[in-house]
C-alpha cells in the first residue's frame, strides 16, 4: 500500500468513528426526560457513600443544601472499570477472562497513547536516550496488552461455546465481536514478534500522519494488525461495546439520577405530557386520563 | 437436564416450559432442610389445565383463560407488536423511554445478573427464571418487529423468536416471576436494568392488551380510583375502622389513642396503607400513640384518594400509577398540610418519593418524607421516654426493596434498632444489597390458581433462608423471635412464608413493622405492645 492511502486512510477511519460516535451520543442524550428510577447505592452524598444511602435518609431533606461528593461517584466508577467488582462478586467463573478482555484493552490503549508520545518526542528532536526509554516502555505495554488480551478473548469465545449459560444466549454479533478483538491482538502479538521493532514502527507510523507524511511505510504484519484495527474500530460504534460512554448514560442518566424536580425539568415534563398516546386497553382511554 | 432455550418460548404451544420439585430448590437451614412437613407444590387439576393458559412452570399467577379460536390468539399477537412498537415510542412511553433502550440495548448476556437473582438462585438456577431469558426475548422481539432499518444487523444480533399465542402467553405469565427487586440492576457491569425491562413488558401487556393481575388491576388500582382503596374500604368504612382500632389499641396499651382526620392546616398528612388497616392494625395504632405522644400537629384524609397510600400502578401500568399518585398529592393539597408522611409501605414509599416525583409539577410538589426518618427524628427527639429494655428479644431487620435499594434510606430505622432493641442482629446481606422478601413486584398480592405456592416456596426461599441464618445461634422455637419488617407488602409475604412452613411454631419467628417497636419500648406504655407468639 503507498503511503498516502495510509494517511487518507487513517483519517478517513478517524472521522467515521468520531462522526457516528458523535451520532450515537448526541442521539441518547436527546431522548426524553424520564421518570425518576434511580437505584442505590448512589455514591453521592458525604458520609453516606460508605453504605449506599441518600438525602432522602436526611430528616425534611428539601430544607436543607444537599452535601455531594463529586470524588465518591469517579472512585466507583473507576473501580467497577480496573476491577470488574460486580462481576467478581456475582459471576466469578466469568471474572478472570472479562478481566484480562477489558486489561488487554486498556493496555492497547495505553500504548496509543504512548505511540503518540513517542512521535512528539521524535518530531521535537528529543535525545536517542530518552526515545528509546519510551519506546521500550510501549514495547512491554503493547507485548502485556496482545498477551492478557489473547488470553481473555480467546477464553470468552470458548466459553461462549461450550458453556450451555452463555451459548444459547450468544449470536454471530456476540462471536463476532470477540474474534475482531482476537484478531487484533493475535496481530499485534505477531508483529512484536516480527525483527524491525514493532514499538518503533508504529510510533513512526503515528508520527507520519500527525506531519502528514505521504510516504508511511509499515512491514506487512504491521500492516495487516493495524488494517484488522481499522476494522474494529469501524464496527465498534454499531454495537454494544459502546457501553464505556453509555456507561454514563445508564449510571449518571438513569441509576443516580436523583435529583428533586427543578424548573427546567419540569418544563420539559409538561411539553411531554401533552403528547397524545394512544395504548388501546380500555382503562388507557378513558375520558381525560390518557395522558401520564 | 437440557438447558431451557431462548425459542422454546414460542414451541409446543401447550407443554410446559419447567416443572419444580422440591429438591431441585436451594436447601434450607434445620429444621426446613428436610423437606418434612413441607407440603408438596401444588400441582393445578386438568380442569384447571383446559381453562387457563398454563404452559409456564405449572403454577398460574394470573388466570389468563385459554383463547377460544384462532382468530383470538391473532388479535392479542397483532396487539402485542402493536404494544412493542407503542413502549419505543416518545408519545406513548416518554416516562421510561431512555432506561428502557439503555438496558435493551446494551446487555452483553454475561450472566452476571444471574448470580444476583433470589428467584432464579432459589429455584436452584432453572434457566426459565433467570433475569435474562425473559428480557433476551424480548428484546430479540424487539428487533425483531421494531427495527426497520436495520434487518441485516438485527440477524446477526438474533429474531428467532416466533411470535405467537405461546410466546405471548408464556411471557405474560413470566412476566410476573420476578419481584423486580432489582438486584440485578446493580450486579450489571453495564447498568441494564432487567427489573425494568419485566415491568415494561407487564407495561405492555396492561395497557395495549389490557392483561394485567386482577389482583393489581380490577381489584387493585380500578377499585382504588373506584371507591379509595384496593381492600373495598370506602372512606366512611375507613373512618370506622381507624375508630375501632383506636379504641382497641386504647383498652390493650393503656393509653388513649385519638386519630385525627382532615385537619386542615395540619404539618403533616399520614398516608398509611389500607392493607394494614385490615392486616396489622398494629402499625396503625402505633403510629397514631407515637404522633400523638410527640405531640405532632398531623391527620389523616378522609378524601377517596387520601386514605391509602397504595399505588399498585407502580408494579405494571403507568396510566393507573400517575392517577393515582395525583390523587394522593392532590388530597394533601386540599387539606393545605406542610408535608406527607408515609406509612410503613415500600412501593408507597418509591412510587410517591421518586418515580412520581417528575409528575409533581408546579403546587402539587408538596414535600414528601419517608416512615423511617420521620419516626428516627421523633426517637431521637427527647419528645417521647423509651427503655429499650422492653425490647430485649431477638430482632432482625429486613429491608424493603423499594424503600433501601431503590430509595436509598438505610440508616435512619437501624439507629432506631440499634437504640431501642438490645439484641438487633443484621441479616447478611442486608441494607441495599438484601434479598427480596419475594412479595415484591406486586407479588404479594397476586394468589392465582397456585401461584401462593411457588410464591413462598421459590420467590421467597433465600429470604427465609436468610432469616434463619440471622438467628442460627437460636434456632429453636422456645426463643420468640422478631422480623422487623416496614413494609406491609412484605409483612404478607413474611406472614405467608412462616404460615406454610410453619416457623412460629418450629423457630419461633414472628415479624411485624418498626412502629410497633417504638411503642413498645415506650415507657408510657404499661403493657406490652408487641404480643410475641400470636399470628399476626
Amino acid at each position: 500500500m503507498t503511503g498516502i492511502v495510509w494517511l487518507i486512510l487513517t483519517i478517513c477511519v478517524a472521522f467515521i468513528f468520531v462522526t457516528i460516535m458523535a451520532y450515537r451520543v448526541i442521539s441518547f442524550a436527546h431522548r426524553p426526560v424520564h421518570l425518576r428510577w434511580e437505584l442505590a447505592p448512589v455514591p453521592r452524598d458525604k458520609g453516606k457513600t460508605g453504605y449506599g444511602g441518600s438525602y432522602l435518609e436526611d430528616f425534611e431533606w428539601w430544607q436543607k443544601p444537599r452535601k455531594i461528593t463529586r470524588i465518591a461517584p469517579v472512585v466507583y466508577m473507576l473501580r467497577e472499570i480496573l476491577t470488574m467488582k460486580s462481576v467478581c462478586e456475582n459471576n466469578r467463573s466469568l471474572w478472570p477472562l472479562s478481566v484480562s478482555l477489558h486489561a488487554g484493552i486498556y493496555l492497547i490503549i495505553l500504548a496509543l497513547v504512548f505511540y503518540l508520545i513517542n512521535a512528539l518526542l521524535m518530531i521535537a528532536g528529543a535525545p536517542q536516550g530518552v526515545i528509546d526509554v519510551f519506546l521500550t516502555i510501549t514495547a512491554v505495554i503493547v507485548a502485556a496488552g496482545c498477551i492478557i488480551g489473547i488470553i481473555g478473548a480467546a477464553g470468552l469465545i470458548l466459553k461462549r461455546a461450550l458453556d450451555a449459560d452463555y451459548s444459547s444466549y450468544s449470536t454471530f454479533s456476540s462471536y463476532f465481536k470477540l474474534v475482531l478483538l482476537l484478531a487484533v491482538f493475535a496481530s499485534g502479538g505477531i508483529s512484536m514478534l516480527m525483527p524491525g521493532g514493532y514499538a518503533l514502527e508504529m510510533s513512526r507510523f503515528t508520527e507520519g500522519i500527525i506531519t502528514l507524511e505521504t510516504n508511511i511505510s509499515v512491514s506487512v504484519a504491521s500492516a495487516v494488525h493495524i488494517l484488522i484495527s481499522f476494522l474494529f474500530v469501524l464496527y465498534l460504534p454499531f454495537t454494544n461495546m459502546v457501553h464505556f460512554i453509555t456507561k454514563h448514560f445508564t449510571y449518571y442518566g438513569v441509576r443516580w439520577n436523583d435529583k428533586p424536580l427543578d424548573g427546567k425539568t419540569a418544563v420539559r415534563v409538561k411539553e411531554l405530557q401533552v403528547l397524545k398516546s394512544n395504548w388501546s386497553a380500555g382503562h388507557a382511554s378513558e375520558g381525560g386520563h390518557e395522558k401520564t | 437436564m437440557k438447558k431451557l432455550k431462548l425459542n422454546a418460548i414460542s414451541q409446543k404451544e401447550k407443554e410446559q416450559l419447567a416443572s419444580l420439585t422440591l429438591d431441585e430448590l436451594v436447601p434450607l437451614p434445620p429444621p426446613y432442610d428436610k423437606n418434612e412437613g413441607v407440603p408438596e407444590l401444588k400441582k393445578l387439576t386438568p380442569e384447571q389445565r383446559e381453562r387457563y393458559a398454563c404452559n409456564l412452570d405449572g403454577y398460574i399467577a394470573l388466570n389468563l383463560p385459554a383463547p377460544e379460536n384462532k382468530e383470538e390468539e391473532e388479535k392479542y399477537v397483532g396487539l402485542f407488536i402493536a404494544g412493542l412498537k407503542k413502549l419505543l415510542s416518545k408519545e406513548n412511553n416518554w416516562t421510561f423511554l431512555q432506561p428502557l433502550l439503555l438496558s435493551l440495548e446494551h446487555c452483553a448476556q454475561c450472566q452476571t445478573c444471574s448470580g444476583a437473582c433470589p428467584v432464579y438462585i432459589a429455584s436452584g438456577n432453572n434457566e426459565l427464571y433467570r433475569p435474562t431469558y425473559r428480557a433476551e426475548i424480548f428484546r430479540r422481539l424487539v428487533r425483531k418487529y421494531t427495527r426497520k432499518n436495520s434487518k441485516l444487523f438485527s440477524k446477526l444480533d438474533g429474531t428467532d423468536i416466533e411470535l405467537n399465542w405461546a410466546a405471548i402467553s408464556r411471557l405474560y405469565e413470566l412476566s410476573y416471576r420476578c419481584t423486580l427487586c432489582r438486584r440485578c440492576a446493580q450486579a450489571c457491569p453495564m447498568g441494564v436494568d432487567n427489573g425494568l425491562i419485566t415491568r415494561e413488558l407487564r407495561k405492555l401487556f396492561s395497557q395495549e392488551l389490557g392483561w394485567a393481575p386482577s389482583e393489581l388491576h380490577e381489584k387493585g388500582t380500578v377499585l382504588q380510583l373506584k371507591v379509595g382503596s384496593p381492600t373495598g374500604m370506602k372512606p366512611a368504612v375507613a373512618v370506622d375502622n381507624y375508630d375501632f382500632i383506636d379504641d382497641d389499641f386504647s383498652e390493650a396499651a393503656g393509653i388513649a389513642i385519638d386519630t385525627p382526620w382532615d385537619k386542615e392546616g395540619a404539618d403533616i398528612l399520614l398516608l398509611h396503607s389500607a392493607g394494614d388497616v385490615i392486616s396489622f392494625p398494629e402499625s396503625i395504632a402505633a403510629f397514631s400513640i407515637i404522633c400523638n405522644a410527640a405531640g405532632l400537629s398531623w391527620t389523616l384524609s378522609s378524601d377517596i384518594s387520601g386514605f391509602d397510600g397504595v399505588n399498585y400502578g407502580l408494579f405494571y401500568d403507568d396510566i393507573q400509577l400517575s392517577k393515582i399518585a395525583l390523587g394522593h398529592v392532590q388530597s394533601a393539597r386540599k387539606l393545605k398540610v406542610k408535608k406527607i408522611v408515609m406509612g410503613e409501605c415500600g412501593h408507597e414509599h418509591k412510587a410517591l418519593l421518586t418515580v412520581a416525583d417528575r409528575l409533581l409539577t408546579g403546587d402539587l410538589n408538596i414535600p414528601r418524607e419517608n416512615a423511617m426518618t420521620f419516626l428516627e427524628n421523633i426517637v431521637f427527639s427527647g419528645k417521647i421516654k423509651f427503655d429499650p429494655s422492653k425490647n430485649n428479644f431477638p430482632v432482625t431487620l429486613h429491608d424493603p426493596c423499594n424503600i433501601v435499594r431503590n430509595l436509598g434510606i438505610v440508616e435512619p430505622q437501624r439507629r432506631i434498632l440499634r437504640y431501642l432493641c438490645p439484641q438487633f442482629r443484621e441479616m447478611a446481606p442486608h441494607g441495599v444489597d438484601n434479598y427480596c422478601c419475594g412479595g415484591g413486584g406486586g407479588l404479594s398480592v397476586i394468589s392465582g390458581i397456585n401461584f401462593s405456592c411457588w410464591k413462598v416456596n421459590v420467590a421467597g426461599r433465600m429470604k427465609f433462608k436468610q432469616v434463619l441464618e440471622a438467628f442460627a445461634d437460636i434456632p429453636g422455637p422456645e426463643i420468640k423471635k422478631y422480623v422487623c419488617a416496614p413494609c406491609l407488602n412484605c409483612k404478607l409475604q413474611f406472614r405467608d412464608i412462616f404460615r406454610y412452613f410453619h416457623a412460629q411454631e418450629k423457630s419461633g419467628l414472628y415479624c411485624g413493622g418498626l412502629a410497633e417497636l417504638i411503642v413498645n419500648a415506650m415507657v408510657d406504655i404499661k403493657k406490652p405492645f408487641i404480643n410475641r407468639g400470636e399470628d399476626s
